[in-house]
C-alpha cells in the first residue's frame, strides 16, 4: 500500500471539521507540525498486513450485564454544580434546530 | 522514604503523623518542583490528627497507615478540584470519586494533593500542562518524563511516599525512569478506570509509583479489583509466590543500532542482565521485528481514541465555557480552541483525520492490523519465556523546552514501554543505579501481576 502524500492533506479543513480553529499567528507552524506527525507514521505502510485481522481489545474481556436494580441517581443540584449553562433546573443549550 | 521506614518512625514515636505530613507539605514548597496542581492541605492534616489519636489508643498500623500519597490530576476526587492539567477544567470540582479513590478513602493513606501532569495525559514531559512543567528533582533543568510527571517527581523528591498515575503509552514508567523511582503499569483493567478521565481507552490503565517494589505492591493491593462500573476491569489474584530467579526464563531485547539507545542506558541494561544471570535466571537474546514501528501504531490509534474522548469536554455540563456564543457550533469551536492546549487540539485533528473519509481510514486500519501482528509476536515469545526485559527508555531526559518545536517528541516515550500498552501486558520499571537514570523494564504475562512484582523485588534486592 502506498504512503499518504502529506502535502495533499487539507489541514485547514480537518481542523474546521473537528470544530477547532487554527489561529492565524500559529497557522503555518501548526500545519507543519500536523504534517510532521503524519509523515512520522507513514512508514507503517511498509509492513505487510495481508490477511491480518484488526485488533479488538474487548474480546479479552467478559462483560456480563449488571442486575437492573433501581438506585438513587445523582442529586440535581450536584449534577448542575459545575455548569455555566443552566436554566429552570436543567442544562441550557442554544438552539440546535432553527 | 519508604513505608517500612515511615512505620518504624511512627511506632517508635520518633515522628507523629501530623509532624510527617507537615514535613512533606513544607518540602513541597522548598523543593519547588511544581509537582502538584492542587494541595489537599487542610484535609490531609485533619486525617493525620485523627490517625495520631488512633495510634495513641493502641490502633494497629494498617499497610497504608499515615502514608502520604499523590494522585494524578486526571483521577476524580469528590470535592477536590480535578483539572487534568487543562484550562478547560480549571474550576472543575468532581461530584463523585473515581473507584480507585473510593478504595483509597477506605485506607489510612493521606492524600497530599493532585499531581501535575501533561494536559489530559497527552505528552511525555509535563510541558503541555496548563499549570507549567514539573521539573526533574535530580536536575531542575531537565524534564521529569510524563505524563505522570508530578506523581514521579513527588515520590523522588520525598514529597510523598507513593503515588497513583495513569499509563497510556508509558506514562507511569517513563517518568518513573527519569525520576529514578519504581513505576508499575499493571494488566489492563487490573485497576478500575471508572472516574479516570479517559485519554485512549484501549491503552489507558491506572499505575502505581513508589521508591520500592514493596511500596508499589502495598498500594496496588489497596486499589486493584473488579468494578461493576468498568466492564474492562479484571480481578488479579496473588497466587503463586516466586522466591528465586533460578530457572526463570527471560528474553532480553537485542540492542540494535536503529533503536538509538543511549550508551549510558546500555551500560545499566548490561549490568542488569549480569545480575539476573548471577541469580540463576536463564537469559536469551531475542531480536524482535517491527519494534521501531511501535510508536507509529500507538500514535495513530491513540489519536483516534483521543478525538472521540475529548468530545465530552465541551463546557456544557462542566468545565470552562464561553457564555456569549450565538450557536452550538460556535460554542463547541470556541471552547475547544480556547480552553484546550495546542497539543490536545492537534491530537483531536489527527485522530479525526486518521479516522476520516478524507484519509480512507488507511492509517487506522493499518495500525489495528499491525497491533494484531505485535500481539501475536509477543504471544509467541511468551510461549517460550516467562518475562521480557529491556531498557525502560532509549534516551535520557532532555532540557525543559528544548524540543517544543519537534511535533513527534510528544508521542515518543520510548518503544519499549509503549509496547506493553499496545499488547495489553503488565510491566514494571525499576532503577538500576540510585544515582543515575537508566532503569530496566520487565514485561510479564496478562494477569500474572503478582509474579511480576515478585521477580521485580528479587531483581531490586540483587541490583542494590
Amino acid at each position: 500500500m502506498n504512503k499518504i502524500d502529506v502535502e495533499k492533506i487539507d489541514v485547514d479543513k480537518i481542523y474546521q471539521d473537528s470544530m477547532l480553529e487554527l489561529p492565524q499567528d500559529k497557522r503555518e507552524d501548526m500545519i507543519r507540525k500536523f504534517k510532521d506527525v503524519v509523515e512520522g507514521v507513514n512508514s507503517i505502510f511498509e509492513i505487510d498486513t495481508e490477511g491480518v485481522e484488526y485488533y479488538e481489545i474487548t474480546t479479552q474481556n467478559i462483560s456480563p450485564l449488571r442486575e437492573d436494580v433501581p438506585a438513587a441517581s445523582l442529586d440535581r443540584e450536584l449534577a448542575l454544580s459545575n455548569t455555566k449553562h443552566r436554566e429552570y433546573g436543567y442544562f441550557k443549550l442554544g438552539k440546535v434546530v432553527e | 522514604m519508604d513505608i517500612k521506614k515511615l512505620h518504624e518512625l511512627y511506632k517508635s514515636g520518633q515522628k507523629t503523623v501530623v509532624q510527617y505530613t507537615n514535613e512533606v507539605l513544607q518540602r513541597i514548597k522548598d523543593n519547588d518542583l511544581n509537582s502538584f496542581i492542587t494541595l489537599n492541605t487542610e484535609k490531609a492534616l485533619e486525617k493525620a490528627q485523627k490517625l495520631d489519636e488512633m495510634l495513641k489508643s493502641g490502633y494497629e498500623l494498617t499497610p497504608l497507615f499515615g502514608v502520604p500519597l499523590a494522585v494524578k490530576d486526571n483521577i476524580l476526587t469528590k470535592g477536590l478540584r480535578t483539572t487534568s492539567a487543562s484550562q478547560s477544567l480549571d474550576d472543575f470540582i468532581p461530584v463523585y470519586d473515581a473507584t480507585v479513590m473510593e478504595k483509597i478513602n477506605k485506607t489510612d493513606a493521606i492524600l497530599i494533593g493532585k499531581a501535575n501532569m501533561d494536559e489530559f495525559a497527552m505528552g511525555g514531559s509535563s510541558e503541555t500542562s496548563y499549570y507549567g512543567s514539573t521539573v526533574n528533582p535530580f536536575d531542575k533543568k531537565m524534564i521529569p518524563g510524563g505524563s505522570s510527571s508530578g506523581s514521579a517527581a513527588a515520590v523522588a523528591g520525598d514529597e510523598v511516599v507513593v503515588s497513583l498515575g495513569s499509563d497510556t503509552g508509558g506514562s507511569v514508567r517513563n517518568p518513573a525512569n527519569y525520576c529514578n523511582v519504581v513505576g508499575f503499569a499493571p494488566t489492563y483493567g487490573a485497576i478500575s478506570r471508572y472516574g479516570v478521565i479517559s485519554m485512549a481507552n484501549s491503552f489507558d490503565r491506572v499505575g502505581v509509583l513508589g521508591n520500592t517494589v514493596s511500596d508499589v505492591r502495598v498500594l496496588f493491593d489497596a486499589v486493584k479489583g473488579l468494578d461493576e462500573n468498568d466492564f474492562t476491569s479484571v480481578e488479579i489474584n496473588d497466587t503463586k509466590k516466586i522466591e528465586s530467579l533460578e530457572g526463570v526464563k527471560i528474553a532480553y531485547a537485542k540492542m540494535l543500532d536503529e533503536y538509538q539507545v543511549d550508551e549510558e542506558i546500555i551500560k545499566h541494561y548490561e549490568k542488569s542482565l549480569d545480575v539476573l544471570r548471577q541469580q540463576g535466571a536463564i537469559l536469551e537474546e531475542v531480536e524482535l521485528k517491527h519494534l521501531t514501528r511501535i510508536s507509529q501504531v500507538y500514535t495513530i490509534i491513540m489519536c483516534v481514541e483521543v478525538a472521540s474522548n475529548m468530545a465530552r469536554v465541551d463546557g456544557i455540563r462542566y468545565g470552562s465555557s464561553h457564555t456569549d456564543t450565538e450557536t452550538i457550533d460556535e460554542l463547541y469551536r470556541r471552547n475547544r480552541s480556547d480552553f484546550f492546549g495546542e497539543e490536545i487540539n492537534r491530537r483531536i485533528a489527527l485522530g479525526n483525520y486518521f479516522a476520516s473519509k478524507q484519509s480512507g481510514q488507511l492509517h487506522y486500519r493499518k495500525a489495528m492490523q499491525v497491533r494484531t501482528i505485535l500481539k501475536e509476536m509477543f504471544e509467541n515469545l511468551f510461549s517460550e519465556y516467562d518475562y521480557f526485559i529491556s531498557p525502560t527508555n532509549t534516551q535520557l531526559p532532555y532540557e525543559v523546552g528544548s524540543k517544543l518545536d519537534d511535533a513527534n517528541a510528544a508521542y515518543d516515550s520510548g518503544m519499549f514501554n509503549t509496547i506493553a500498552n499496545i499488547i495489553d501486558l503488565p510491566s514494571i520499571s525499576i532503577p538500576v543505579d540510585k544515582e543515575h537514570v537508566g532503569s530496566v523494564q520487565f514485561i510479564g504475562t496478562r494477569k500474572n501481576d503478582y509474579e511480576l512484582l515478585d521477580v521485580a523485588e528479587i531483581f531490586e534486592r540483587s541490583i542494590n
